[in-house]
């Protein structure tokens, strides 16, 4: 009797197993596919490039910048990274580039007063104020230095666009492969105006004045008169 | 019996082609890029530095990069120091500015002329341009430094609220009392007022005319018309930049300091919120902070008709902000507004601006996209 309860007590004694619950999650890259997660890596990717605080992102920028108007290796990654990159998650260039702007519209326009100072001599335009000539204010010339065409065909120039994190809206006759190859006007010129920004935030305003007045008039004045 | 049904067949049959021709009472905008002339900005003191000059109005050099020898077709007279100098509104002008000697009373003159249909004498538009140059990046500095986590749409607004039309045009009645031309030339003859003494008000091409008391027709709107405000403002613009015209930069900027960033403009007002608990969560989220919890610190009156409960609103162990209301719910989402007001309105002690000899590097905002 007691051997057969011994023997359903053995029976019933619960079998320990070791079960380990792995989940195994496939993330889809590239394309959107419906129904499938996303690589997260996905969104930190831009043009093939990683997004990070390494060398080979920074090298364009600070090869650019020399030591002269030198910038903090986060300062320049906020530089080259647009809002629409990583969903703004990542810290982006929107605000330096307002202030790199403002800067910039107004060293164009002291640069453009200064080429009209009538040498100590008012007498030589009547219209002059205190020396100065505004007559030029305004006019196409004046207005061409900054925009958005100039800005990035300058960055563009300079070789300081090739890394720049941003998420560009295809139009739809567009391919995937075209893509590198398109580069809104709006989104690049930020670099310049933004590197402009970054120098009077971090070096201050006659640095940064300086930089506009060597580095960016100088090339982008050229340019304007090739258009003409 | 036999008509009736026929209208109702073809009121049936036809009514779904009908729907597809019909077209949307608002019709979408065709997608062109706008030329410059056409570019509308939102706010006036971006209008303001985007002024044009073009062409027929303009003798351009052959070298179009010689900016010394651009002119204006239409300046023929001008007047003189002298003249200037006896027109009483003018003298009280420079005085009450106290601007310095070097100043000339000849471009205050010119300050108080605006681009105007038939005008001779040369006038403020190019002058009111780099004023506005001037204004917009020390405001944007001045913005940017002191409250270096503004949202862009709340920059743009207290700039505006700073250097905008309407802003400019109360400096230059209430603060610097200057008064338009208003009587015609036959009041002037009848007081037997001088002809000069017109120079030291301010003349524009108006939009309106006052047809009587309470009555005003939109008539006059042409190339040269402005409104009472941008007039105003214009003429404020061209006297900031005759002060850097004849004193330099570094005297223009304690003007513009003293004349327009004294004022008080209440930034904490512009924010409006619509989730604010949903913002909240989502800025800390991505500041790598714990999630927003709201603690009730103390309440009075539960039971009564007017109780009052005071949250405080808490990420981890921090307290970002407090809120008080007279229910639970309003007082969690006034502690949420006044966390993220909290965080949008930091001010840095000591803050130094960009264009300060002393000056230090600056805190940099790294942005974040949701306001």
């Amino acid at each position: 009797m007691q051997s057969l309860l011994r023997e359903g007590l053995k029976a019933c004694r619960p079998v320990t197993l070791n079960i380990q619950q792995a989940r195994s999650v496939v993330f889809v890259r590239g394309e959107r596919v419906r129904g499938l997660i996303r690589d997260p890596e996905d969104i930190l990717t831009s043009n093939g490039r990683r997004y990070g605080l390494n060398d080979a992102n920074l090298k364009p920028l600070k090869q650019f910048l020399g030591d002269e108007y030198k910038l903090t290796d986060k300062m320049i990654l906020q530089v080259i990274t647009h809002k629409s990159f990583a969903h703004g998650t990542r810290p982006y260039n929107e605000k330096l580039s307002i202030l790199g702007e403002e800067l910039l519209r107004l060293a164009a326009s002291k640069y453009a007063l200064a080429k009209g100072v009538v040498n100590g001599d008012a007498s030589d335009y009547k219209f002059s104020v205190g020396d100065i000539n505004f007559d030029c204010l305004g006019s196409l010339t004046h207005r061409l230095i900054v925009t958005n065409r100039l800005l990035s065909e300058y960055a563009e120039s300079q070789g300081i666009d090739k890394v720049f994190f941003c998420k560009v809206a295809l139009p739809r006759n567009y391919s995937q492969d075209q893509a590198k190859d398109y580069k809104p006007k709006a989104m690049y010129s930020t670099i310049t105006s933004s590197l402009v920004g970054a120098i009077a935030i971090q070096r201050g305003k006659n640095t940064a004045e300086k930089f506009v007045q060597e580095k960016v008039l100088a090339g982008i004045l050229p340019a304007i008169n090739e258009r003409k | 019996m036999l008509g009736c049904s026929r209208r109702l067949f073809y009121r049936v049959r036809l009514s779904p082609i009908r729907r597809t021709l019909s077209t949307s009472p608002v019709k979408p905008n065709p997608l062109t890029v706008a030329p410059a002339r056409k570019r509308n900005f939102k706010f006036s003191y971006e209008r303001s530095s985007h002024t044009i000059v073009e062409e027929p109005e303009l003798k351009v050099p052959e070298n179009k990069l010689d900016f010394a020898n651009y002119q204006r077709n239409s300046y023929k007279l001008k007047i003189s120091e002298e003249d200037a100098k006896k027109i009483p509104s003018i003298l009280t002008l420079h005085a009450r500015l106290v601007l310095s000697s070097k100043y000339q009373y000849s471009t205050l003159v010119r300050a108080l002329t605006c681009q105007m249909k038939e005008n001779e004498y040369a006038d403020n538009k190019q002058m009111a341009l780099f004023g506005a140059n001037l204004l917009s990046f020390y405001v944007t500095e001045n913005l940017i430094s002191n409250y270096p986590r503004l949202p862009i749409s709340i920059l743009k607004t207290a700039t505006d609220a700073y250097i905008g039309d309407f802003s400019l045009c109360d400096v230059a009645q209430n603060s610097w009392g200057i008064e338009q031309d208003e009587t015609s030339n036959l009041e002037k003859y009848l007081s037997s007022e001088p002809k000069l003494f017109r120079f030291g008000r301010l003349r524009y091409d108006k939009h309106t005319t006052q047809v009587e008391k309470g009555i005003t027709k939109f008539d006059n709107v042409t190339v040269t018309s402005l409104d009472h405000a941008t007039a105003f403002a214009d003429a404020v613009r061209a006297i900031v930049a005759g002060v850097y015209a004849h004193d330099g930069e570094e005297i223009t900027k304690k003007f513009i300091q003293s004349h327009v960033l004294s004022r008080k403009i209440d930034i904490s007002s512009m924010f409006q919120f619509r989730e604010p608990g949903k913002l909240l969560s989502r800025l800390l989220r991505v500041k790598q902070m714990e999630p927003p919890t709201v603690r009730l610190i103390s309440e009075t009156g539960r039971l009564s008709n007017s109780p009052i409960f005071v949250v405080g609103c808490f990420s981890g162990d921090s307290m970002l902000a407090g809120g008080e209301g007279s229910s639970l719910k309003e007082a969690r989402i006034r502690s949420f507004v006044n966390a993220l007001k909290a965080f949008y309105l930091y001010k840095p002690l000591d803050s130094k601006m960009p264009s300060d000899d002393d000056f230090k590097p600056l805190f940099v905002d790294e942005g974040e996209p949701f306001y």
